[in-house]
């Protein structure tokens, strides 16, 4: 190399390493097949499993591969599920190479991401024609959009579903001016803009709307404007970082205000961190879809598999899974288009309640109609491809969360 | 055809990067501008666009956006450069008379000033939500061609690679660009011969941005949606690898580093989730690129395609 330039044998000699291990990696991908043939069905997941949201993959993947295990031993046509698993690193830059990948790899099928990053896909799935089920997208951005011809699904209820049930416990409990607090960043401000909507069109008053920075030192002044604000109710969205640190500011200013959480933090670790004892004698109060008629089963299943509870979406990730493989099963074939045909009538409410796989294969097999009934909710689609089910408002009590009152789709929806 | 999608995709990629590391060359490379604000510009570039074309049509209790205008894509793209290197200039006017370090942390906190405005002025840039349906040019053209959509905009990435790179030599070959070498050398001696070592600075600083502007509005248009998740500064770092990797100095170079570092991301996506710590492979991928940079480095400190000659500039084997 002379005066800044390059031979031509170094730029052929660089350009040749760095291809070659270009293609030896993509190589490794290895053309799967896709959904044709006896080999394996490629199923994907692109979850987030590192950065921001990195807890929601792992939960996900473990309730997944709780179905995983009952459709890999009754089989999907004599053949069982592979799983290509891609992390979107809760960005969308990684997200759509992750997509790209999984595209690549021709799965049959997709369990789709988070909130973060599905708008960045809405159009890529379209194109790709891939059938794709979020087991974590509770944005009301993703409201009007899905179903079978947009080729997407979620298993979790939209926000606004959510956001009805916390506005009308607190309204049933005869509170008039809420004030909503939550994380600044996209997931948060969909779930708080549903709560406060709902409450104020109810005729409640929106006292105040703070939002809560991340990475903060402290959230005293925001507990304080709160305060001064009026309100007689506190709705937080705002994960389990956020939502520690202000419930340590919240019981240090004294206040007897009532305080309502996401569902993310419904968890027994938010527990731990807060304290049971400061949680139950607080007037802390938490909503989360209420289980799904297969719940009691799923959770057996995922202690015997994982040795653990499920976590927040481990429910979604599995009925996710099991609708997947029992829309090929009616279909009669592993590919995309039979998948994505087949993802509503598997979930009708007119067919034979199953909530496993193995029951619905042998109804199916069998010539009937199934309605899938989930662990995380009864997973009756909509036009837009959303489930509607009933909510709980939970409180702490003995150091875990227990059920006050449900709310049922129907109640929700009206 | 699948994976001949997936080499388009990762193409389109790198060729997105090699604009964002061939701006970044001319500050770091060719001028000695520490800068840490290329997110920034890339944020700025991509948002620029994707406002400029589309409309306000967002419904739902989101939506507060205010400000749409539905332009031409062209006129987005050429607004979205134009914009950036305005950003660019802005900054370098307040700073560049800053040296080193003092200009690393000026450039590294105007980029995330930036981003926090995106991330909070929601009327203009639908805040922490994502801004989507921005358009892709061409698409309904292309769409009843014979070929992909992303083939035609992977030559439209490349075609503006190789005519960013073909002047970017030419400038650096020529009078400007042997100013900007000198200044990078020593300030003292291009002031000395009297050039305006302030000036020229501020035009290469406003020149890098502005391509690291094309690049985000390339990038906006090809990904529909945006959101500030994206304009990170782990990205300015990432471009620092790609123009170090390649070679400070050299706009080969630092297209070789941008590929080099996409296609070691892509590749470790192959890694089945069933391997001994595949749940840390983010992290894994970031110190493999790491490594990678290492090796390179201490077999060739001057990079793949670096200039060994500009590595000793300034230094007793140089003199």
């Amino acid at each position: 190399m002379v005066d800044g330039r390059f031979s031509r044998r170094q730029v052929v000699k660089t350009v040749g390493v760095g291809g070659i291990v270009g293609l030896a990696g993509c190589a490794g991908s290895g053309g799967s097949g896709g959904g044709s043939g006896d080999g394996p069905i490629p199923v994907g997941t692109l979850a987030p499993f590192s950065q921001g949201l990195g807890w929601v993959g792992p939960n996900a993947a473990r309730g997944r591969d709780v179905a995983l295990q009952s459709i890999n031993e009754e089989t999907i046509m004599g053949r069982e599920v592979e799983i290509n698993e891609q992390d979107t690193e809760t960005n969308p830059q990684a997200a759509v190479s992750g997509f790209t990948t999984l595209n690549e790899a021709e799965v049959v099928a997709m369990l789709g991401p988070s909130s973060s990053v599905i708008p960045n896909l809405f159009q890529p799935i379209r194109d790709a024609q891939l059938p794709t089920l979020s087991v974590s997208a509770g944005t009301i951005q993703m409201d009007d959009v899905g179903g079978p011809e947009e080729y997407l699904w979620r298993t979790v209820p939209s926000d606004a579903i959510a956001g009805r049930a916390q506005g009308q416990y607190a309204l049933s409990q005869d509170f008039t001016s809420m004030a909503v607090t939550y994380k600044n960043d996209k997931g948060s401000q969909s779930f708080s803009a549903s709560v406060a909507d709902y409450f104020t069109g109810q005729g409640g008053d929106q006292a105040a709307d703070v939002p809560l920075e991340n990475n903060a030192d402290s959230y005293r002044s925001e507990v304080q404007e709160i305060i001064d604000s009026g309100a007689d109710v506190i709705s937080m969205t705002a994960g389990t970082e956020v939502s520690a640190l202000f419930m340590q500011n919240y019981i240090q200013a004294g206040t007897d205000i009532p305080l309502f959480l996401g569902n993310d933090v419904l968890t027994p670790d938010f527990i731990e961190r807060v304290g049971a004892d400061v949680l139950a004698e607080s007037p802390v109060f938490g909503q989360a879809p209420a289980p799904g008629p297969a719940f009691d089963q799923f959770e057996q299943r995922h202690r015997d598999l994982h040795d653990e509870a499920p976590g927040t979406f481990g429910a979604a990730g599995y009925d996710a899974m099991n609708l997947i493989a029992l829309a090929a099963v009616r279909g009669g074939a592993a590919d995309r288009q039979t998948i994505t045909q087949n993802i509503n009538p598997v979930a009708r409410p007119d067919g034979t309640e199953v909530s496993t796989f193995a029951e619905g294969k042998s109804e199916l097999e069998a010539g009937n109609e199934i309605n899938y009934q989930g662990a995380s909710n009864p997973q009756n689609f909509d036009q837009n491809g959303d489930p509607v089910g009933p909510f709980s408002v939970l409180e702490v009590e003995d150091g875990s969360w227990v059920k006050l009152t449900t709310f049922s789709a129907d109640e929700l929806t009206t | 055809m699948a994976l001949l999608d997936l080499l388009l995709v990762v193409g389109i990629i790198a060729g997105v990067y090699s604009l964002l590391a061939i701006g970044m060359n001319i500050h770091w490379g060719d001028t000695g501008l520490l800068n840490f604000a290329h997110a920034a510009f890339f944020a700025v570039g991509a948002y620029t666009s994707a406002i400029l074309t589309t409309p306000v049509l967002e419904t739902g209790l989101l939506a507060e956006r205010v400000v749409g205008f539905d332009l031409p894509v062209v006129a987005g793209i050429a607004a979205g450069t134009v914009l950036a290197a305005g950003l660019g200039f802005v900054i370098a006017t307040t700073s560049v008379r800053l040296e080193g370090d003092y200009l690393a942390m000026v450039t590294l906190s105007s980029a995330e000033l930036v981003r926090l405005v995106i991330h909070n002025e929601a009327w203009l840039t639908t805040g922490a939500q994502t801004l989507k349906n921005i358009p892709r040019p061409l698409e309904s053209t292309v769409t009843t061609l014979p070929v992909s959509y992303d083939l035609f905009y992977f030559l439209l990435v490349w075609g503006l690679v190789a005519v960013t790179y073909l002047l970017f030599e030419r400038m650096s070959s020529g009078p400007f660009g042997r100013v900007l070498h000198a200044i990078r050398e020593n300030d003292d001696v291009a002031l000395a011969l009297g050039k305006d070592v302030s000036r020229f600075k501020l035009k290469s600083f406003a020149i890098g941005a502005g391509v690291a502007g094309l690049a985000g509005s390339l990038w906006a248009h090809y990904v529909y949606a945006i959101s500030p998740v994206m304009f990170l500064p782990s990205l300015t770092f990432l471009i620092w690898t790609a123009v170090i990797l390649g070679g400070a100095g050299s706009y080969a170079g630092a297209i070789l580093g941008a590929v080099v570092i996409v296609v070691l991301r892509q590749v470790t996506r192959f890694i089945p989730g069933s391997v001994p710590f595949a749940d840390q492979l983010p992290y894994i991928r970031l110190m493999f690129v790491g490594v990678v940079l290492v090796v390179v480095l201490y077999y060739r400190p001057e990079g793949l395609l670096g200039n060994a000659q500009r590595l000793q500039a300034g230094t007793s084997e140089g003199e």
